[in-house]
């Protein structure tokens, strides 16, 4: 079976890996940057329309088919030999093409990101946006169900256990779960807070049912997206 | 004004064509069958858009479009399939009595053969379609068409062969013992609850579907109007389904009609009531299908009843469908839409007062055993051979969407594509660009 819940720092790295085998240099990047931006997310079948957008206009056109495939495959290997992850030079060539600013804007929230912005009190947006997030979403758990809601921590601190991460890193966000630090201090991935909040809505689900649980994670969302101290972070990206 | 001499063109018009048509009446016999058939597979089709506004109604809004891709994708590769390989398992040379062995792909036959295919075609669609609604909001897109595939290619057209397979030459085993199943209670939607019931199995209740004393928890659907259109909808294809399935135009498709209809409003009083007595809630979804259980009662007999046994057959099955809602609930099993109970228990009993209120035999118990295994044989080929399917797919392919993929609803996270844009702040995923 196909894992699909393969990090993006993974997907990154097939995507760039295929693609070096018939672009490169700044048309690598640029597409790489296009990746990130539009398709990083993105169900399986949009990689078509990615290798279209790459190769509109160019002379490459007629080798969709065969680009396409090399994706496909590449991303559907158990162990494929992948080159390092291109988030450097992306950055580079972004702040190069369209200013810092932009660049900050678009790998922000890139996995692993080498250029994450931090808050004022020096943690990490998407880190910040996430404590925000679950603090919001068990609040609004709490005034539905004050039974249930304590088991949210619990549910996400045991995900964050079972996850074959970066110990450090992970070690942080589970005190801060348990209660032993008040904020987290390490830089954490996007993909590992969005798997640990999904567990959390899943042990929502269970224990107050999804209507509760959806509306409690909307509003959660709807809330922290105007917080300021994030931006341009959004919460939407640990969904 | 017309003159004595318009009068006497009109005359000689009429007296020609009339003689025209006593001299071609089989042609137009013939003919005429042939617009009814294609009018009727024309109102089985329209079932489709009942399916779909029913299904996707009682989803929430983060699934709509993948309930509706389903359906559609359905009646797309369903069709295709079906004429591929389907139509000649059910309909071909049938010497063996289990399948058929002629007319794959049928490209060259004579025009009554087209004009069958086309309604068939319309059938096979509605079966393939009854487990989606089912399996809604937690399913694999991909793997759903692999089982829909599978589905109208073999398990349908198999158990069809047995009942209707006689066609061309040969005829199917159950048909040879007599069993009653005149527009498919058993066949269509006795086979398609079966294989919802497989899928369902396989795939696990909905995140939080289920308390932890087991206890069902309510995950309302985001438009009801919709699901009340597209119940209409269905009682409206469904005088093409039953009525279509004489084949022919001829007088009894008024009795036809007439059965469907009154099987159908019994079957929303059958509901309500039960309703009632059991001191639930009065549920508009739940009447809705009460009406549309009525409407797969009366599929096998719709022929053979008169209307008196028709409203009774239609009354029980609006009872049935609310009995085995609680069941399933009971037994944490998660049907979306209802399917189980409407397609599967109320095709049972179909199936059964088909037999029980035969015509001319009353209550003869020759005619009941054969509809029993004929119930029998329906449960027994579709139900393991979709598990055992299922189970496979869930193996190779995966069935079931990850929990991320729950959470953000299967029109993002399988299509990228969000049925509610105006309504894009309530959803539970990030824009899309």
């Amino acid at each position: 079976m196909v894992d699909s819940s393969k990090g993006s720092d993974y997907k990154r790295r097939a995507v760039y890996t295929a693609l070096s085998e018939f672009i490169s240099g700044d048309d690598l990047l640029k597409a790489m940057c296009l990746w990130q931006e539009e398709y990083a997310d993105a169900p399986r079948h949009a990689n078509n329309q990615f290798v279209a957008q790459v190769l509109n206009g160019t002379l490459l056109a007629s080798k969709h088919a065969v680009i396409h495939l090399k994706l496909t495959t590449i991303l559907l290997e158990k162990d494929p030999i992948l080159k390092p992850d291109p988030l450097t030079d992306m950055h580079d060539y972004l702040v190069r093409k369209k200013g810092r600013d932009h660049a900050d804007k678009v790998l922000d929230h890139a996995i692993n990101s080498v250029v994450a912005t931090t808050t004022q009190d020096g943690t990490h947006k998407n880190v910040k946006a996430f404590e925000l997030l679950v603090n919001e979403f068990i609040n609004n758990v709490a005034q539905t169900d004050k039974e249930h809601f304590a088991g949210l921590n619990v549910a996400m601190s045991n995900a964050a256990k079972t996850l074959n991460r970066d110990n450090d890193k992970l070690l942080s966000l589970i005190e801060w779960f348990e209660g032993l630090s008040l904020s987290i201090p390490n830089r954490i991935d996007t993909d590992t807070l969005r798997s640990v909040l999904n567990a959390g809505y899943v042990e929502a689900c269970n224990k107050v049912g999804p209507v509760v649980a959806d509306t409690a994670l909307s509003d959660a969302v709807k809330k922290v997206e105007l917080d300021v101290s994030i931006k341009p972070f959004s919460p939407r990206d640990l969904l | 004004m017309f003159s004595n001499r318009n009068w006497f063109v009109v005359f000689l018009c009429i007296f020609f064509s009339s003689s025209a048509i006593a001299a071609d009446s089989a042609l137009s016999q013939a003919a005429g069958d042939s617009v009814w058939i294609v009018v009727a597979g024309a109102l089985v089709f329209f079932m489709q858009a009942g399916f779909a506004l029913l299904e996707s109604g009682m989803s929430r809004t983060k699934n709509s479009i993948n309930v509706i891709m389903k359906n559609f994708v359905d009646a797309s590769v369903g069709s295709i399939v079906f004429w591929l390989i389907g139509f000649g398992i059910m309909f071909g040379i049938n010497q063996s009595g289990w399948f058929g062995t002629s007319h794959f792909a049928l490209d060259h036959a004579e025009q009554g053969d087209y004009t069958f295919l086309f309604f068939q075609a319309m059938f096979a669609a509605t079966a393939v379609t009854i487990a989606s609604g089912a399996m809604a909001e937690r399913t694999r897109f991909s793997a759903y068409i692999f089982g829909a595939v599978i589905i109208c290619a073999v398990i349908y057209p198999v158990y069809g062969s047995w009942v209707w397979g006689s066609y061309v030459e040969g005829t199917g085993w159950l048909s040879e013992k007599g069993f009653i199943d005149f527009a498919g209670s058993s066949v269509v939607h006795s086979i398609g609850g079966w294989i919802a019931l497989a899928g369902v199995i396989v795939l696990g209740p909905r995140l939080g579907r289920f308390n932890e004393d087991g206890s069902p928890r309510d995950i309302p659907g985001h438009n009801l109007t919709s699901v009340a259109l597209g119940g209409f909808i269905l009682w409206l294809g469904w005088f093409g389904f039953n009525a279509g399935s004489t084949v022919a135009a001829d007088e009894s498709i008024g009795l036809i009609a007439l059965n469907t209809h009154l099987a159908s409003a019994a079957g929303a009083v059958g509901a309500l009531f039960t309703m009632m007595l059991l001191r639930k809630k009065l549920l508009m979804t739940l009447t809705v299908n009460g009406a549309l259980a009525g409407l797969v009662s009366i599929t096998a007999g719709c022929a053979s009843m008169t209307p008196m046994y028709a409203v009774i057959t239609g009354l029980i099955g609006g009872a049935v469908m609310i009995f085995s809602t609680l069941m399933l609930e009971k037994m944490k099993i998660d049907d979306v839409v209802g399917a189980i109970p409407v397609h599967g228990f109320a095709g049972v009993w179909g199936t059964l007062a088909a037999g029980v209120f035969y015509q001319e035999q009353m209550f003869n118990v020759d005619i009941i055993i054969v509809q029993l295994i004929g119930i029998a044989a329906a449960f027994l080929w579709a139900f393991p051979v979709a598990l055992v399917m299922y189970f496979l797919i869930h193996k190779t392919v995966g069935l079931r969407i990850e929990a991320i993929g729950e959470q953000r609803g299967l029109d993002y996270s399988e299509h990228y594509e969000i049925g509610y844009p105006e309504f894009h702040n309530e959803n539970l995923h990030k824009e899309i660009s």
